[in-house]
């Protein structure tokens, strides 16, 4: 019997009740359905001229030492942020991507999303080469065709169409405004239909134009959110998760800790990290928020803008508006929390919420002083499209407008909302080309279709902000036959008769030397350029802005706009996955398989609805109801949702993608209308049927069990003083021998917001594998790191805690003692060893670890991993074969790899030379990685607050890992 | 001359071994006489039905071999589900054979001799059963001779600490002593057997079994003491082994697994299913080999009064579990406690304690304890009862243990049944074909039991 297992799936016998409804089971998720895969070495810099085979180093290449990880600065995009990210290299590929430490705002962290997109280099469904009328051909003929079909659409009048994301770079910009000089019939569309249209509209009436904001959570004591996950979906998740984590772990009971006030339908992420909470419609916020514009007014004697009368603002009486009522207290305190603040407040609204809603954020902000200082808006936006214009262009598709459209990086035909209207529009363009990544929806309706770079395979600049221009540069040599979007059009350029640069990079080259290298720098541009590729980035020192100042006027149209009443029916609140994002991630099977933070469901997207409304339809999780409109969709119940409301994720639906298809309900299309975020229902009907939800966590509390210990600061306070120290146990146990140092972690759970970044960064350092719906469901799992949530307090309002859950690390170890072959023993730097070649997979340790942190490959998760993907694995870490148990390690490959530096370096070992993949990972640095023999180190300073506590330490088994209890900070303390 | 005491109650006093007139001669017909003969149809039938269930096993542990533990309902937190279930089920239901072989043996209860050999190789069989188990349930069985010590290149030892490792100690002890002890006992029925039969084959197999056995008063007292030594040897084995299969989950901390009355609630346990399993096959052995005088009605009362005394002992071991839980006030053992009969599983445990402490309770009357019907039933459910009892030991104490956020439900799959099928087909495939060739009663045991082999105290009969 050797290595060479079968696949995942079970033939003959898996349940057939799963293939009707949820038509993944029956696939291997990273089973390869084409066949070719054939990869380059992609050594160093050089393009990959052909397939060749694979030919060991008898010329080393300068860069790449074998065994030595090589790191990058580049920048991932994603909407209209800009993450700058470090991608570490092994071989001439890159495999782990982590933030970028010289980025000032940044500092280290970067989104998950930027972590898992690595699988969107390898990904095995990627288009090869160019792709005209069905047939492979080459980038000539392509280009040709191309250049043809501008032509011929410039020469018939009619116009072009080009639609993109938002664009942050200005060299492409750049780029793509001498591509309109080129073609003067072109049309360029920046369409996000995850972007919060709702800001942006209100912005426009209220500014004139839109920005950028940025926001400082770290200078904000007070911040309220109206259906704002500014800690999950909404923009810069990792600066607004870093900025508001820095205010929760007061070192004492007497702060400083933020306030968060949190008024939302659903549960967001945001929700359950709110201190005060509360579950409202989505459609009373706007009217809410207009209460608290005249409350703060006339309780904290804050001036109104000018333009916007008291009169205007009669309707929303904070004690006369039907909806605030049962809220009157939280309110209350609210306007108390807002005026003495002041400028440290923050009042802001997420795309879920009103126009209104948004404009009385900002007048608040403006009134409280916190605009621009908490609330900064410096960098204008992109020219995104809105709904509305979205919706007149795709009526002026249909009217037969445009003789040729390219879609490049866009995906309407997936995420437009009205598929009917979406193919009358494409059918009257007779020439469609889709620019992209993988053979997509909209792919599959263009004639041509050519295949770009990934991010990790090309050059760029992006500015989101005016201090700090990003770097992008590709880490490896293109893996197949794609070129960078901008070469294409380049070669466009080049085709009309107007050649602008040879490729990208010279372009790129020349406008940073001509533009971008200050006037008076005294250094040549080669070095000013390799400087900058090696940071990754440029700062500059640009003048302050003004704060925006309102327009009043349109401040009392939005006031009144806002005192219509909606209808009484169901809400349905349609969010971004915090995983998928807008659909664009369906392929990847970490994001997939990640749990939602809130609801823990993984490869799906259950509708959420109210304790109260499931109960009266006697409904539980997993159960089918009908919209309506659409498919019939799972149902979850979830604690602490406003009754009447119902929640969906976007992203999910997808129907191509080896990965991607028929995971999940398509959300998209209930909205109706592009970008609309908030639609009545008429009401739910179950429709009998039922869907196991993919849980990775079934039970939500904690049962009276001490495991996560979460108090609020008045607690805190009054918390006698032998709760708060820990004494050791007696254990007739012999002390572990220590020399050197023991590895160990404090894992801050007030710190801790649960975006589960820490899990994707772990599956990509540790070679963690997928396993699919199926096999979730069954509890099979793999990740090494999880995130516990527990819910506590009543239903209705609960409170939340997240708890970050991997291998303690036990002194006294239960698993260690039960392994029959000793695969599993402790190192003397205090860590828990796994022989995986040991391992003959009895279980026992498994049983006997009490946290349950350890994973069994019960079936062969890896060996059908696509000859692509296999070039994601981190090459220091094992990949497991089946039968083997398996857990988190404290990336043992990192310790080794520094210790080994040290040596050679001739010095210590220090404690900081070591950061594991999920602390390094963390947006809010709740992980904090270290030696904990040595009592001054960072890690054993934090680990002696008196907050500090092991989870089931009655146990004896004298994890490694101190958590800090969370802290809530909810109204009634007096000062914020 | 002794003076003449009263007669003893009835209930105490020795029963009848024999029922009518035996000789040696007609034992030896009648119990040696099956190997000669072409078995009935009815033999035939069983035993196709017994292959089959055991074609259905061995297709199912093929599935495994090729697939792995994922073909099972196993996961997180439940990473031991039929597999372990079935391997403690089957090593308790041996130690029936090993108590009436050995334990009795050396109280010199005679009416052991009628039904040890049965019982024995139904302890091997059971024990064969078992091993195949501990292998199967790995996830790289073909490594499985790691858990066995021996001296290697990479000088690596088993993890002597382990309760696993003192599972392989234990059970192939038990096996290796329990073989040979049974084999022992064979010997002189080899050799009668071999007296028996003319020329051919079966006369070299008997002849090369029965090791050259000629019934000399040498050989004879040979055999006693390296009788009795085995028999003492084995005797520490029926408390020893299933106390070693009770440390997997009593060293282990799982609530409801870590509790000290562990290993005596196990060896109860395995008698109890034993003894069952015993009188099933029994009831059916006598009745279709003609054997009821030789195990008669009082052999199977008596042990269906063992079966009433262990289970009144696993009635004992349950209320000190829920007493334990009780006055622990520990959180975790409650819990579990209370999932053993109500909740998701709680069926399980309601089962359990139906079958293996209320039904049993019909044998306090004797007539019950006397009517085969009766004793099936009861036998059939103890059967039940305590396969359900080590069902809700691992599975309901595994799924919801002290972390909620991993509690999860354990769905056995039919892969998982067939093996447990299977396991049952192989059981009884190898009984049946034990009765066909193998003299199923200690011909020489019992012929010390018939009137006149033993020497007369003058009257009074006790042994």
């Amino acid at each position: 019997m050797g290595e060479h297992n079968p696949p995942v799936k079970l033939p003959i016998l898996t349940s057939a009740s799963q293939d009707g409804v949820d038509g993944v089971s029956r696939r291997r998720f990273l089973a390869l359905m084409g066949a070719s895969a054939a990869v380059a070495t992609g050594a160093g810099c050089k393009p990959a001229k052909d397939r060749a085979a694979v030919v060991p180093y008898t010329k080393k290449q300068e860069e790449i030492v074998p065994g030595i990880a090589d790191y990058y600065a580049s920048t991932f995009q994603e909407g209209e942020v800009a993450y700058s990210v470090l991608v570490k290299a092994r071989e001439g590929r890159p495999i782990h991507v982590e933030g970028n430490d010289e980025h000032p705002v940044y500092r280290g962290k970067t989104s998950f999303h930027a972590t898992a997109d690595l699988l969107g280099l390898y990904d095995p469904d990627r288009l090869r080469g160019p792709v005209l009328d069905g047939r492979l051909c080459d980038w000539n003929e392509a280009t040709d065709h191309l250049v043809r079909g501008l032509k011929d659409a410039a020469g018939s009048g009619r116009g072009i169409l080009l639609v993109t994301p938002a664009v942050l770079s200005p060299s492409r910009k750049a780029l793509l405004a001498r591509l309109a000089e080129a073609l003067p019939g072109l049309r360029h569309v920046q369409w996000e239909p995850a972007a919060d249209h709702s800001a942006r509209e209100a912005e426009r009436t209220l500014f004139g134009e839109v920005t950028l904001a940025r926001y400082h959570f770290d200078r904000a004591k007070v911040i309220v959110a109206f259906e704002a996950d500014f800690l999950g979906t909404l923009g810069d998740t990792v600066s607004a998760i870093a900025g508001f984590a820095g205010m929760r772990r007061p070192d004492s009971p007497a702060g400083p800790m933020n306030r968060l006030y949190v008024f939302e339908g659903g549960m967001s992420l945001t929700g359950t990290k709110a201190d005060v909470r509360v579950p409202i419609r989505p459609s009373a916020l706007g009217r809410i928020a207009f209460a608290l514009v005249r409350a703060v007014h006339l309780k904290g004697g804050r001036a109104l803008p000018a333009g916007l009368e008291l009169s205007a603002l009669d309707a929303f009486a904070l004690e006369r508006l039907p909806e605030a009522k049962p809220f009157a207290a939280q309110l209350d305190a609210l306007v108390k929390d807002l005026c003495a603040a002041g400028d440290k407040a923050m009042v802001l609204a997420g795309p879920a919420a009103s126009v209104e809603a948004h404009v009385a954020c900002h007048i608040l902000n403006s009134m409280l002083g916190a605009e621009g200082v908490t609330v900064l808006g410096e960098q204008a936006a992109p020219a995104l499209a809105s709904a509305d214009d979205f919706k007149k262009l795709v009526d002026e598709m249909t009217a037969g407008k445009f003789a040729a459209a390219i879609f490049w990086d866009v995906n309407p035909a997936y995420d437009y909302p009205d598929d009917g209207a979406w193919k009358a529009a494409m059918e009257k363009v007779p020439e469609r080309v889709r620019i992209g990544l993988l053979p997509d929806e909209t792919a599959a309706n263009c004639s041509l279709v050519l295949p770009v770079n990934h991010w990790l395979e090309s050059w760029n600049d992006f500015e989101t902000s005016r201090d700090v221009l990003t770097l992008q540069q590709p880490l490896v040599a293109p893996l197949y036959q794609t070129l960078q979007g901008e070469d294409i059009l380049l070669r466009c350029l080049a085709g009309l008769g107007r050649p602008a640069a040879e490729n990208y990079l010279g372009w790129l080259k020349e406008r940073w030397r001509s533009e971008v290298q200050p006037k008076d720098s005294p250094i040549p541009f080669a070095r000013f350029w390799n400087a900058c590729l090696h940071d990754g980035l440029l700062r500059r020192r640009p003048d302050p802005t003004p704060a925006r100042r309102l327009d009043g006027s349109a401040c009392a149209r939005a006031a009144g706009q806002a005192a219509k009443v909606a209808p009484g029916k169901m809400e349905l609140v349609l969010d971004v996955d915090p995983r998928l994002y807008d659909g664009r991630y369906g392929n990847n099977g970490w994001l997939q398989e990640m749990p939602d933070p809130v609801t823990k469901t993984s490869w799906g997207n259950p509708l959420s609805m109210s304790p109260v409304d499931a109960d009266r339809l006697h409904l539980k999780n997993g159960d089918m109801v009908s919209l309506g409109k659409g498919s019939a969709l799972p149902i979850m119940c979830q604690r602490g949702q406003a009754e009447g409301v119902l929640r969906l994720t976007l992203g999910h639906g997808r129907w191509q993608g080896s990965v991607a298809s028929q995971v999940g309900t398509r959300a998209w299309t209930l909205a109706g209308a592009p970008a609309r975020r908030v639609l009545s229902i008429d009401g739910v009907r179950p429709t009998g049927g039922r869907q196991e939800l993919a849980l990775s966590q079934d039970h939500d509390t904690k049962d009276g069990r001490d495991i996560a210990r979460q108090w609020s600061l008045a607690e805190y306070a009054r918390k006698p003083q032998h709760e708060l120290e820990r004494e050791e146990l007696p254990s007739l146990y012999a002390k572990q021998e220590q020399k050197g140092p023991r590895w160990g972690m404090a894992i801050d759970l007030s710190s801790c917001v649960g975006c589960g970044a820490c899990v994707v960064a772990c599956q990509s350092e540790n070679n963690v594998a997928v396993v699919g719906p199926e096999q979730v469901r069954k509890g099979r799992a793999m990740h090494w790191i999880r995130v516990d949530r527990y819910y506590e307090g009543d239903a209705a309002s609960p409170s939340v805690v997240h708890e970050p859950m991997l291998c303690q690390h036990c002194d006294n170890a239960p698993c260690e003692t039960v392994c029959p072959v000793q695969a599993t023993n402790h190192g003397p730097d205090g860590i828990n060893q796994m022989a995986y070649n040991r391992c003959v997979g009895t279980r026992y340790c498994a049983n006997n670890c009490p946290y349950k942190v350890r994973r069994f490959n019960y079936l062969d998760f890896t060996s059908e991993t696509p000859e692509s993907m296999q070039l994601a694995f981190n090459p220091e870490v094992t990949v497991r074969p089946r039968g083997v148990m398996e857990k988190c390690t404290f990336c043992v490959q990192r310790i080794r790899n520094a210790d080994q530096i040290a040596k050679r370096e001739k010095r210590p070992l220090r404690d900081t030379d070591v950061v594991p993949a999920c602390g390094s990972a963390c947006p809010a640095s709740a992980i904090v990685f270290g030696d904990i023999a040595n009592p001054e180190s960072g890690v054993s300073k934090i680990s002696r607050s008196n907050r500090g506590f092991h989870v089931l330490e009655e146990l004896g088994t004298k994890p490694a890992i101190t958590y800090l209890a969370a802290l809530k900070n909810p109204a009634g303390r007096g000062e914020p | 001359m002794k003076p003449a005491t009263a007669p003893l109650p009835e209930a105490l006093r020795p029963f009848e071994l024999i029922e009518g007139v035996v000789t040696p001669a007609s034992l030896d017909h009648q119990v040696l006489q099956f190997p000669d003969r072409r078995p009935p149809r009815a033999w035939y039938v069983a035993l196709a039905v017994t292959l089959s269930a055991l074609a259905v096993g061995v297709f199912c542990m093929g599935y495994t071999l090729y697939f792995g533990i994922g073909a099972w309902g196993n996961n997180r937190p439940v990473a031991w589900g039929f597999g372990i279930i079935n391997f403690v089920f089957w090593v308790g239901i041996g130690h029936a054979g090993t108590l009436i072989s050995a334990i009795l043996f050396l109280f010199r209860a005679r009416w052991r001799n009628a039904i040890a050999r049965f019982a024995e190789a139904m302890t091997i069989f059971a024990v064969m059963c078992a091993a195949i188990f501990p292998v199967l349930h790995t996830g790289r069985p073909w490594f499985g001779y790691w858990l066995f010590p021996y001296p290697n290149e990479r000088a690596i030892w088993v993890n002597f600490r382990s309760p696993l490792v003192w599972d392989v100690f234990a059970v192939s002890t038990y096996f290796s002593v329990s073989l040979v002890f049974w084999y022992l006992g064979l010997v002189p029925d080899f050799a009668s057997m071999r007296d028996r039969t003319s020329e051919g084959l079966r006369k070299r197999i008997y002849t090369v079994l029965s090791l050259g056995w000629r019934g000399a008063t040498s050989h004879w007292l040979h055999y006693d003491k390296a009788y009795l030594l085995l028999a003492g040897l084995a005797t520490g084995l029926v408390i020893s082994v299933h106390s070693v299969v009770s440390f997997d989950f009593a060293v282990s901390l799982v609530p409801g697994w870590h509790m000290t009355i562990f290993p005596p609630y196990f060896v109860a346990g395995a008698i109890f299913a034993g003894f069952a399993m015993v009188v099933i096959v029994l009831t059916v052995v006598r009745k279709t080999m003609n054997l009821s005088n030789l195990i008669t009605d009082n052999h199977l009362d008596v042990m269906n009064r063992l079966i009433l005394a262990m289970s009144c002992i696993m009635g004992y071991a349950y209320f000190m579990e829920g007493g334990t839980a009780w006055y622990s006030a520990n959180p975790y053992i409650q819990h579990t406690f209370k999932n053993y009969v109500s909740g998701f599983y709680g069926w399980a445990g309601i089962t359990t304690v139906t079958c293996n402490i209320i039904i049993p309770q019909i044998f306090w009357f004797r007539r019950m304890r006397r009517s085969i019907p009766a004793m099936i039933f009861v036998a059939l459910a103890v059967t039940l009862g305590m396969w359900m009892e080590r069902f809700v030991i691992i599975v309901i104490s595994l799924h919801q243990d002290y972390l909620p956020s991993s509690w999860h439900l354990y769905i056995p799959t039919k892969i998982d049944f067939g093996i447990l099928l299977g396991s049952f087909g192989l059981f009884f495939t190898l009984v049946l074909l034990f009765a066909r060739v193998m003299p199923v009663i200690a011909t020489s045991e019992m012929k010390a039991s018939l009137p006149g082999a033993q020497a007369s105290h003058g009257g009074a009969s006790h042994e």
